[in-house]
């Protein structure tokens, strides 16, 4: 045999060996291990659970794409008996989905082909998109719907309101999110009194508020002396609306007693703690007005309180129907009480500005996007905004620019770190810092994470309809803008979350009591706090809006007879009923006993109308969506027994 | 010299193969950056709530919104029986976590209470029912979360 013959033989051999090997490498794989072991768990579990066939499992779904071998180890998934079953054998939640149609990755992301823990699980460097965290769950749903309630996605829904809240929307492009009213600054150099306040201001606006929504921008110390020079020197009002004059009284009475007593009973009547807050107590809304004398002067507040949509374009405060007199005393009363003790008057000095301050500050306001909130009517305003957000969720990991960061390379990582600490990734970033709490990154991060683009079938997309917006025209629309009342009511979900909607006022409440309301308005349910501001309208005023609110927010449904009965001894029957039989005393005050859950319902007849009483008992949720009323499923009986016992609660 | 050739590019066909063979592990990214964060967002959320993603499962965190919405007005917050609108009742509504009801009573039990209401067990009729609001998961997620109400602490 010559020498080459050995060689080949030899080398033949090493090349089956060599073949053998790969296959050898499949058995000793993790999951036969999991396989095994599931098995042999479920032989010491106490339920029969059926046992699996060794094999690699997958799931195909052909319209996503998706091929997911995830339940090679995840055997248990469909088994409800093992939802307290270790990982990975624990059974899938029962969810409105089947996981054997949809696959998992679809929601979960993560690499579905594999079959190793790491590289399926965590983040790899060849892997956008790792396995999601449980409480970013709820951003995947997004890929297919477009609308869901806190009963499903609490965490999105949260974060786009604080996105709403914090106006994200100036600087970053983000679709289906409102801006927020923010002060124009035309006429700055009128409003605020002194300059150590606007350069306070600029330097940490928390200092002053601490619930103030502009973010720290981290200016340095020239930067803050030039913009408030800049700012300054703004004296002009937009479309040189000026500032209306103070009464000529305002300067003997101001320190009068009675005259600041008066002002303080309209301050309390017009319950202007409705919406603004005094020293954290009160509304939400708007600023806190604990020291806002030291901060606007005079004749601001005084123009403020007289007609606020002249003064700030677009502001959402009601315009009040205070007469001058009534205008003057508030603002006397402003000036007595909302001041800062703390201001050494000998800081205020008038300092010096710096020179060229104008063209340097149009540069920093430009720099920063100022005008991205704030309007400024001068042309070298340009708009500098920062990335766009819409398809955030999109982004590559090499698109990000990481900095020196220690991450394990994620998407959402990068997020909630960014929000934490804006300036940390790369020097030239701009993004102001926000004190944002844990729990609002969390939730902010669970809202970007689902802005993306659609990359599922048209098929699968489930779409909700989109609110109508009421804008109503004329001098309906002129009224419902002077009084801002779509900032707490709705009209068909569009509009405030405060107040009720107003869709169906008209063949809700009768005329009698709603004109009553306008004129002294209570808070309905004892524990809640909030209530309608008075407004001072105008006799006229509200008889026109009761006649469009009885035209145009009318549910024809609810326009039919009802036989209700003025016996006395069904009356009786209806009052057991609504005691003993459905319990609604529990939460419903009436007869001066009762919970303080729903409205009280003592004189509940001169409120109501009876076919709303009635159709409300019927189907609470019909009416309100999330009202926690329970439906009861009454019997038509008993429901007629107990709208005619509610109808006669009245005086006359 | 050509067998050595040949030699030599069969021995490296079959390296090649076997390198092939071998996936690469990679570098844990976290060793080679340098800066730290001042603070890592962690799975815990601050404030006073607690990290509902530790501790509760799917099913438990639905039954926590329900429970949240509609119960806690007279149950409280922790299930104590001292909501806001207990201090109305009489009887008071029953505490969740008194270890000694809550482990006497059924799943069944609890099912019927809440979906029939308290005049469905032969209890006070204050408590209203729910069957016709709340569906049978929607129950039975409720239950899974009142189960886990005295382990909760905050």
């Amino acid at each position: 045999m010559s020498k080459i013959k050995i060689i080949y033989a030899v080398t033949s051999i090493l090349f089956l060996l060599l073949l053998a090997v790969s296959p050898l490498k499949e058995i000793f794989k993790d999951w036969r291990n999991f396989q095994n072991s599931f098995n042999s768990y479920t032989d010491s579990f106490p339920f029969k659970v059926a046992k699996v066939d060794n094999g690699l499992k997958q799931i195909w779904n052909k319209n996503l794409g998706i091929i997911d071998r995830c339940i090679t180890c995840h055997v248990g998934l469909n088994e409800n008996k093992l939802s307290n079953a270790p990982q990975p054998f624990t059974s899938h939640p029962k969810i409105y989905h089947d996981n054997e149609k949809y696959g998992c990755t679809v929601c979960h992301d993560g690499q579905g082909l594999s079959t190793k823990y790491e590289d399926a699980h965590l983040p790899t460097e060849f892997w956008d998109k790792p396995l999601l965290p449980r409480k970013y769950i709820e951003s995947a749903c997004y890929r297919c719907h477009d609308d869901l309630s806190d009963k499903f996605t609490p965490l999105h829904n949260k974060g786009k309101e604080l996105i709403e809240k914090y106006n994200c929307v100036s600087c970053h492009d983000l679709p289906g999110i409102p801006k927020q009213y923010t002060p124009d600054l035309n006429g700055v150099g009128t409003k605020i009194k002194n300059k150590q306040w606007l350069i306070d201001w600029l330097k940490n606006p928390s200092l002053y508020a601490t619930n103030a929504r502009m973010p720290n921008f981290k200016l340095s110390e020239t930067e803050v002396t030039i913009l408030s020079d800049f700012l300054f020197s703004f004296k002009e009002r937009r479309n040189s609306q000026s500032l209306y004059p103070l009464p000529e009284y305002y300067n003997t009475l101001k320190k009068d007693e009675d005259f600041i007593k008066l002002g303080k009973v309209s301050f309390s009547e017009a319950r202007c703690i409705s919406c603004h807050s005094i020293e954290g107590k009160g509304g939400k809304l708007a600023i806190d007005l604990i020291k806002v004398a030291s901060k606007a002067s005079e004749k601001w507040i005084y123009s403020c309180i007289k007609n606020p949509k002249a003064i700030m374009p677009g502001v959402e405060m009601t315009q009040f129907g205070f007469s001058d007199k009534e205008a003057a005393a508030i603002t006397a009363y402003i000036e007595s009480e909302f001041v800062d003790w703390n201001i050494n008057e000998d800081e205020i000095q008038n300092i010096k500005p710096v020179t060229g301050y104008y063209e340097k500050g149009i540069e920093i306001y430009n720099k920063y996007n100022c005008g991205g909130c704030h309007k400024l009517d001068i042309k070298e305003i340009k708009e500098n905004k920062g990335p766009e957000l819409t398809t955030i969720s999109n982004k590559k990991l090499y698109q990000i620019e990481w900095g020196k960061s220690n991450l394990k390379h994620s998407l959402y990582e990068y997020l909630e770190n960014k929000l934490e600490t804006p300036r940390a990734f790369g020097e030239n970033t701009r993004m102001p810092e926000y004190k944002f709490y844990k729990e609002e990154i969390t939730a902010i991060t669970a809202y970007l994470l689902a802005q993306r683009n659609n990359e599922v079938p048209q098929n699968y997309l489930v779409r909700k309809n989109k609110v109508q917006p009421f804008k109503p025209q004329g001098v309906i629309g002129k009224t419902f803008e002077k009084y801002s009342c779509l900032k707490c009511h709705s009209v068909n979900d569009y509009g405030g979350k405060i107040a009720p909607d107003l869709a169906k006022v008209g063949s809700q409440l009768n005329r009698d009591w709603i004109r009553k309301y306008f004129n002294i308005p209570y808070s309905l349910r004892a524990i809640v706090e909030e209530r309608m501001p008075k407004l001072f309208i105008s006799t006229e005023e509200v008889e026109m809006l009761l006649d469009y609110f009885e035209s145009v927010f009318i549910d024809d449904n609810l326009d039919f007879k009802l036989n209700l009965t003025e016996k006395p001894e069904e009356l009786e029957k209806g009052k057991m009923l609504f005691k003993e039989k459905y319990g609604c005393q529990s939460c419903h005050i009436i007869d001066g006993s009762g919970g303080y859950v729903g409205p009280p319902l003592d004189n509940v007849g001169e409120r109501l109308k009876p076919t709303w009483i009635y159709s409300w008992i019927k189907n609470p949720q019909k009416y309100k969506a999330n009202t926690i009323d329970p439906k009861t499923g009454m019997n038509e009986e008993d429901l007629l027994l107990i709208t005619s016992y509610l109808f006669h609660k009245r005086s006359w | 010299m050509k067998k050595i050739k040949n030699i030599i590019s069969i021995f490296g066909l079959g390296l090649i193969f076997f390198i092939g063979c071998n996936s690469k592990r990679e570098k844990d990214p976290s060793t080679t950056l340098r800066v730290t964060f001042k603070a890592e967002v962690s799975d815990e959320l601050n404030g006073n709530t607690i990290d509902i993603w530790k501790t509760l499962n799917y099913s438990e965190r639905q039954g926590k919104y329900l429970f949240d919405k509609y119960c806690t007005v007279c149950h409280g917050i922790k299930g104590e029986g001292d909501g806001f609108n207990s201090y109305n009742l009489n009887p008071k509504p029953q505490n969740l976590q008194d270890s000694l009801y809550i482990n006497k009573v059924s799943d069944v039990f609890l099912n019927q209470i809440i979906s029939s209401g308290g005049s469905g067990v032969n209890r006070s009729s204050q408590m209203p029912y729910y069957k016709f609001l709340l569906d049978e998961t929607e129950i039975e997620n409720i239950i899974s979360y009142i189960r886990k109400l005295n382990t909760i602490q905050e």
